[in-house]
């Protein structure tokens, strides 16, 4: 199990997380947050590529920056920046990462194929990188997150680049890889986690805001999300979430805490009517 | 492949590093091409028939060299180079030296005493050179101090110099090498992590020392290829036609700790090169794991540089402090290639310490060593942000 216990972490006087405690076992967890919210430096925590400033995260019991190497070898990640060498064809990167990670040359050989055709490049597994699309490149970070069998898959923003019939491929792989291992998909993307996610974490005001299944983050909003198609009357105290068009007219999505005097039907609530309603400054 | 051979692969795929050995080439061939003589060709031909030792022989068989007209005039310049020499070492007094780099600088009577002591060592191992005759040898007679300056002070200190920026550039550019292609977040959180910089480092430093031992190689094969030395690699460097010069101490005898051939004094400055390249690219590791960039580190690596040559001399000779800062200033790196060509003798002014290259480099060796170390390790508990 992953704990992460009383973290806080600061860039000098500012707070960016403060006081997160988190658990992980097996199964799909989304960090559903807008960007800036502290996903990434959560990752880049529980990745050893930042440190908390208090606070501490724990792999079986023990701190990870003391497990040092054999707690990085668990760990597949792919960042929601990811760099690559130009000049290297997928192959010649994988097999230099895979010699980071420890692997065997003669494992990694049958590993990087058996990598490449599942993320659908094994046609062009030995070209340079510098003219992949970069739903192509996402894909390589994908299958050199996967490189060492890992424990732990931390995913920053996967499918960032991916097409849709590609992110519908992604989910799929990902619902696949969950069985055995922890795996932390941070996304802003709704959609990315509402099927496939067991557990949803949102931060607000960089604290955790809930740590939850999606039908039970979903129930709390019960009762408050109407449709309706008389835009004009969705004003403040309401809270305005879609709009759609069907034939000439619009039909709003919309929550309220406060009873709706006008025509409107109550609707069940989705992740993403959550994500609107918690994170509605601005929208 | 192992990590190592990876980083080794990254450094020799560098575009960066080739158009640099190449312009380098052809800077040292321009110094090797236009540095013709034929003084220097006869004298490396005839020394084949008459050895390089200055004893009856040499007078007996020089006087049976045959020589064509062209030559004749080379073959009279010999004669008259060697004719009636003397050990310049016989009777020679030494602490005279001392004694005039003291009154010059104003050396504070505790840094006196060490430079007395410094002189009165030498002043031994010119009196013993004095009783070996090791002064009487060849070398290249006239010409000597030409050519002894071309190979040990032009040829030699733009080697380190070209050894010392390939080195720093390949030591950042491996270190800058995921800041610049925006990897680090995936090659440090994985199961070697930032224990990479070992083998970047064990990469870099041996790709750096065999770029400089490529350029030396190819430098000295055209330079020794057009200057013979096969007939006086024995000579001593101390010969009596080898001589330095300064504004305080005038002309003098080319004195060294030990007794050095210019076969063994060539073999010494390689060593003391190599260890000096060594002891830069330290320092650029250093530099590399606090910033990063390579370009901006480069940058601080030349500034660091300059501002070591720069604050001795803007110091005036005012207080201890100062005397302080000169004398131990000249241990460092930066100074050591400044004073490449001293490497070996008693050095000059502001040398206090007899073995002041072996010292120097040593010290250096060490407090780069040890703040590498601390370095690695601080770059280990930082943020990738």
């Amino acid at each position: 199990m992953l704990a992460v216990n009383n973290v806080t972490k600061k860039y000098n006087d500012f707070t960016v997380l403060e006081n997160i405690n988190l658990e992980f076992d097996n199964g799909v967890y989304g960090l559903l947050a807008p960007n800036g919210a502290g996903k990434t430096t959560l990752i880049k925590m529980i990745t050893t590529l930042l440190f908390p400033t208090k606070g501490e995260i724990l792999w079986e019991g023990t701190d990870i920056r003391a497990l040092d190497d054999k707690y990085r070898d668990i760990i597949g990640y792919l960042p929601q920046e990811f760099g690559y060498y130009k000049n290297y064809s997928p192959r010649q990167f994988l097999e230099y990462l895979a010699a980071l990670k420890g692997i065997d040359r003669h494992d990694s050989k049958g590993k990087i194929t058996e990598l490449m055709e599942l993320v659908a490049l094994e046609d062009v597994v030995d070209k340079k990188m510098r003219k992949f699309s970069g739903g192509m490149i996402q894909r390589v970070g994908i299958a050199q997150a996967l490189l060492n069998n890992p424990k732990i898959l931390i995913l920053d923003e996967p499918t960032a680049g991916l097409d849709p019939k590609e992110r519908v491929r992604f989910r799929n792989m990902i619902s696949s890889l969950s069985k055995d291992r922890i795996v932390i998909l941070s996304t802003h993307i709704v959609s990315d986690i509402e099927t496939i996610a067991n557990q949803v974490i949102m931060f607000k005001d960089h604290k955790l805001f809930c740590n939850d299944s999606p039908s039970n983050i979903c129930n709390t909003l019960e009762g408050k999300i109407y449709e309706t198609w008389e835009i004009e009357k969705i004003d403040i105290p309401h809270i305005l979430l879609t709009q759609r068009q069907e034939g000439n007219n619009t039909l709003v999505r919309f929550a309220t805490d406060v009873e709706y005097n006008g025509e409107a039907h109550k609707v069940t609530p989705n992740l993403e009517d959550v994500f609107l309603y918690v994170y509605n400054d601005g929208v | 492949m192992n990590i190592y051979t990876f980083e080794l692969k990254k450094l020799y795929s560098s575009v960066a590093l080739w158009v640099l050995i190449i312009l380098f080439l052809v800077f040292n061939i321009f110094l090797v091409v236009s540095s013709g003589d034929q003084y220097v060709d006869f004298i490396g031909a005839t020394s084949h028939e008459t050895d390089y030792v200055l004893n009856e022989d040499f007078y007996n068989r020089l006087s049976q060299v045959q020589t064509s007209e062209m030559e004749i005039d080379c073959l009279e310049q010999l004669k008259l180079d060697t004719y009636q020499a003397e050990d310049v070492f016989d009777g020679y007094d030494v602490n005279e030296v001392g004694e005039r780099y003291i009154e010059a600088t104003g050396a504070p009577e505790k840094f006196a005493e060490i430079i007395r002591n410094k002189y009165s060592d030498l002043q031994r191992e010119v009196d013993k050179k004095a009783e070996s005759n090791e002064a009487m040898t060849l070398y290249f007679a006239g010409a000597t101090y030409y050519m002894h300056q071309l190979l040990f002070k032009d040829l030699m200190g733009w080697l380190i110099v070209e050894g010392v920026l390939i080195s720093a550039l390949l030591v950042l550019l491996s270190i800058g090498y995921e800041n610049s292609n925006k990897t680090e977040n995936i090659v440090y959180s994985t199961k070697t992590g930032r224990n990479i910089l070992r083998s970047k480092f064990a990469a870099s430093i041996s790709a750096g020392l065999g770029a400089y031992l490529l350029l030396a190689m190819v430098t000295f094969v055209i330079y020794f290829s057009m200057n013979d030395y096969s007939g006086i690699w024995g000579s001593s460097v101390s010969s009596i036609f080898n001589y330095r010069n300064d504004i305080i101490a005038g002309v003098r005898p080319f004195v060294t700790w030990h007794s050095y051939s210019v076969f063994t004094y060539f073999l010494a400055t390689m060593a003391m090169s190599i260890g000096l390249i060594c002891s830069f690219t330290l320092m650029a590791f250093i530099i590399g794991t606090m910033i990063q960039n390579s370009y901006i580190s480069f940058f601080v690596f030349l500034i660091i540089n300059a501002l070591m040559i720069a604050i001795p001399l803007m110091m005036s000779n005012t207080t201890l402090f100062s005397y302080y800062v000169k004398y131990y200033s000249m241990l460092s790196p930066v100074w050591l290639w400044l004073k490449h060509s001293l490497w070996f003798t008693d050095g000059d002014t502001d040398t206090l310490w007899k073995y002041f290259e072996t010292m120097g480099l040593c010290v250096s060796i060490l407090v780069l060593t040890a703040s590498s170390i601390l370095a690695a390790a601080r770059f280990k508990r930082r943020d990738i942000i």
